[in-house]
């Protein structure tokens, strides 16, 4: 019996493992999938319909990797790309290393969560993926050539980055992080504005690896058209900056408003994951006006929302250490020396500049009801009864304080 | 071979029972209870916990087993009858259990095996699990608890970063849905019934019922901190993230130069939560033994996995309806054989067995 047991117990073990192995180990056949590394949607020529650029990386054994653009023109779900896709260039494409998304101008007066639910309802994409704006279509935006002959979607990754944030210049968003702001109870949210523009002269020619020019786009009418184009190309020498320091607005789904770089730089201090912020202020020192460069470590940051009166009262608070980095005027050895003390009249101007930045971008969340701060969403939580009875005024009612200081570093 | 040991009743509690709520519970409860979600995984777990207290309390009060209890008070024909009931039941619960973890395999860990086969070596482990009796379950709890709770800590530790706490608040605010919310997870707490089976094969021993007390605080906590973290990860669109064990910790920084480390926690929980969904077919395993004494522990096991076996084949791509199901009726089901019925077996007659032996090896 036992005999019995045991040849039973391997012939069942020796089934499952031939069954295992049928399927070549899991493996996914690199020859017919291709990995797309970004995604740009742009507004279709039809009403309701989204052109979309896939960016697809190719492995290349000489050069490292090269990346291709393929366009899908009007079609009525990102489905439909997909598939639009595999019919083009035989390729079934993978999102699983899809890093970013970008949005063409011409998409965002529309909301832009029907063409992103396919992101989210899936869950074919990590929810860790960038998501930005463009001031161009994204088709173009994904064409930029960058300075140092990367792959465009590696190019702007690296503008969007953690560091990026850090530093306070962008205000980085995931692809998690603001369709949990869209559905939450302020239906708010914002994302970095990529702007392309041609500007850096790249006289050494750039990575060999690009080659070739912009994508032959070609318009397939309703039932959708496809073309291709390489990404990050240099034939010519020149090559596009990436800026990223604009901010836009979102209420609803849709972009109601943009922050300038000084508003992005204010309200990354204030309310993102910024530590190290660099930034410009004017100062009369010695009777002399200057431009200074200042590095400012944000040491504390806090925003909260308080009912005071019935009015809700948005308090920011945020105690930073400055120091000079630059300025543009030569001084004396002894004042360079001494400006490792940073003059109290710097620390001041900057705090009137976040201060009047801050100022602005509240106003503007009242103007747009984009709750950029959370203040809906605090007051939901905190002071529910208010939440009921005030909602669709709270945000124009709001009344900023602010308790900002500076430091020097040394 | 059926004794079990006070400690490791405690240890299926702290370590085994959260598992179970941590695949798609997380993700499909705030369709309802919205961000109550810790509100009303509070009541779920007192609910079971007043049940569960009944239960020792009775085991204080008898050595007998469940199905010794009802032959005392209604006969053998009608204990066998309603102990056969009791049986399908503990099917019908593992049933969604089984399915679920199959589903969370397939989506996350093996997405590209066969669909058919890929969950065929569960039932290897079950079969052998169901054949050794109960005394598995207390083993398997021993061994489980530490490594449950050093792959929940190790979790937990990765998602620091993300906590946010208010996302829960404001408190109430998801109304009856938090009651709705009660209903559609009864599918997940039937735990309260597993004592009730335990009767007889163990010794209530001194502060049984605080030790128990304790270790299924520790377990219920565990689960509304997972619950709160999950929430505020994901916010409102937490009912789309299902698989929530696979998708709490990877927002962590550091994965993005070393990789997802966190798999290595996930996959240590799977394997708890393998033992512990085994857990209810035991029991039915144990209990045809029970009812057919003739009937041996490999026949018994045999039958019972390969009845789930069957319904895993014929339900294959059936998963959301099965969801679905179990989430619209399964609480009728629960309200009687997992809240009723066991408060109700406190009256049944608690005649003492003669023997240790026909208490304890049956």
């Amino acid at each position: 019996m036992k005999k019995f047991w045991m040849f039973s117990f391997i012939a069942i073990i020796g089934l499952l493992l031939l069954l295992f192995f049928t399927n070549d180990f899991g493996l996914m056949d690199i020859q017919k999938t291709s990995f797309i590394i970004a995604v740009g949607i742009d507004k279709g020529q039809e009403e309701g319909k989204f052109d979309v650029t896939a960016q697809i990386a190719v492995p290349d054994q000489a050069d490292g990797v090269k990346a291709s653009n393929v366009y899908v023109d009007n079609i009525l779900t990102f489905g439909d790309a997909i598939a639009k896709i595999n019919l083009k260039t035989g390729w079934y494409p993978s999102l699983v290393h899809c890093r970013l998304i970008v949005l063409g101008k011409d998409i965002l007066t529309t909301n832009v969560f029907d063409g992103l639910n396919y992101f989210l309802e899936k869950d074919i994409v990590e929810d860790s993926c960038l998501i930005s704006t463009s001031n161009q279509k994204a088709s173009e935006t994904l064409k930029a050539q960058s300075p140092i002959g990367e792959v465009t979607a590696n190019a702007i990754t690296k503008v969007l980055s953690s560091e990026a944030q850090k530093t306070g210049s962008v205000s980085v968003n995931t692809l998690r992080e603001f369709a949990k702001a869209y559905y939450s109870t302020a239906k708010s949210g914002y994302l970095p504005t990529l702007d392309v523009r041609a500007e850096a002269d790249n006289s050494s020619g750039g990575s060999g690896s690009n080659t070739g020019g912009s994508g032959n786009s070609s318009s397939g009418g309703s039932g959708g058209g496809s073309g291709g184009g390489s990404a990050g190309s240099n034939s010519e020498n020149s090559a596009d900056i990436i800026d990223a320091s604009q901010t836009d607005l979102f209420y609803d789904g849709k972009q109601v408003g943009r922050l300038n770089s000084e508003q992005t730089l204010a309200f990354n201090i204030a309310k993102t994951k910024t530590h190290y912020a660099f930034a410009n202020v004017d100062a009369v020192i010695d009777g002399e006006l200057a431009n200074y460069e200042i590095k400012i470590n944000i040491v504390k940051k806090d925003i909260s929302v308080r009912m005071e009166n019935g009015v809700p009262v948005l308090h920011f608070k945020i105690r930073g250490r400055v120091s000079i980095e630059d300025s543009n005027k030569s001084t004396s050895i002894v004042q360079t020396a001494k400006n490792s003390i940073v003059p109290d009249a710097i620390l001041k101007n900057m705090e009137d500049k976040i201060n009047k930045n801050l100022t602005e971008i509240v106003k503007i969340s009242g103007q747009t009801n984009c709750d950029i701060f959370e203040v809906i969403d605090s007051i939901h939580k905190r002071y529910y009864d208010k939440y009921q009875a005030e909602y669709g005024t709270l945000l124009q009612n709001i009344r900023p304080v602010f308790d900002i200081k500076f430091l020097t570093s040394h | 071979m059926n004794k079990i040991k006070l400690r490791q009743i405690c240890f299926l509690f702290i370590g085994m029972m959260p598992i179970t709520k941590l695949l798609m519970y997380p993700s499909i409860l705030p369709y309802y209870a919205k961000n109550d979600v810790v509100l009303s995984a509070a009541i779920n777990f007192i609910l079971q916990g007043i049940v569960i207290g009944f239960v020792l309390w009775l085991s204080k009060k008898t050595d007998c087993t469940f199905f010794q209890l009802l032959q005392n008070t209604f006969g053998k024909i009608i204990a066998t009858i309603i102990y056969i009931i009791f049986i399908l039941f503990l099917l019908f619960s593992s049933f969604m259990l089984i399915t679920e973890q199959k589903a969370f395999v397939i989506n996350t860990l093996y997405e590209n095996t066969h669909t058919y086969f890929n969950f065929m070596p569960f039932f290897i482990v079950s079969f052998f699990a169901c054949s050794k009796g109960l005394k598995t379950i207390g083993r398997v709890a021993d061994l489980c608890m530490p490594i449950f709770l050093f792959a929940f800590i190790a979790i937990i530790g990765l998602s620091l970063s993300n906590i946010n706490f208010s996302s829960i608040l404001p408190i109430g605010g998801g109304k009856l849905g938090i009651f709705k919310g009660n209903l559609i997870s009864s599918c997940w707490y039937t735990d309260c019934l597993y004592p009730l089976f335990f009767l007889g094969h163990f010794q209530y021993e001194k502060k049984s019922f605080l030790k128990i007390g304790i270790s299924y605080g520790i377990g219920a906590i565990c689960v509304m901190l997972f619950l709160a973290i999950y929430y505020g990860l994901y916010g409102d669109i937490t009912i789309l993230r299902q698989n929530s064990i696979a998708h709490i910790a990877k927002f962590t920084t550091a994965f993005t130069s070393i990789g997802r480390v966190d798999y290595v926690f996930v996959f240590t929980l799977t394997l708890v939560h393998v033992f512990y969904t085994i857990v209810p077919l035991q029991f039915a395993s144990n209990g045809l033994i029970e009812l057919f004494p003739k009937c041996n522990n490999i026949l018994a096991s045999a039958i019972i996995n390969f009845v789930i076996l069957l319904f895993i084949w014929m339900f294959t791509y059936d998963f959301s309806s099965i969801q679905i199901f179990y989430s619209q009726y399964f609480w009728i089901f629960a309200s009687i054989f997992a809240y009723i019925l066991p408060i109700c077996a406190i009256f049944l007659k608690k005649e003492r067995s003669t023997t240790d032996e026909k208490v304890l090896d049956v």
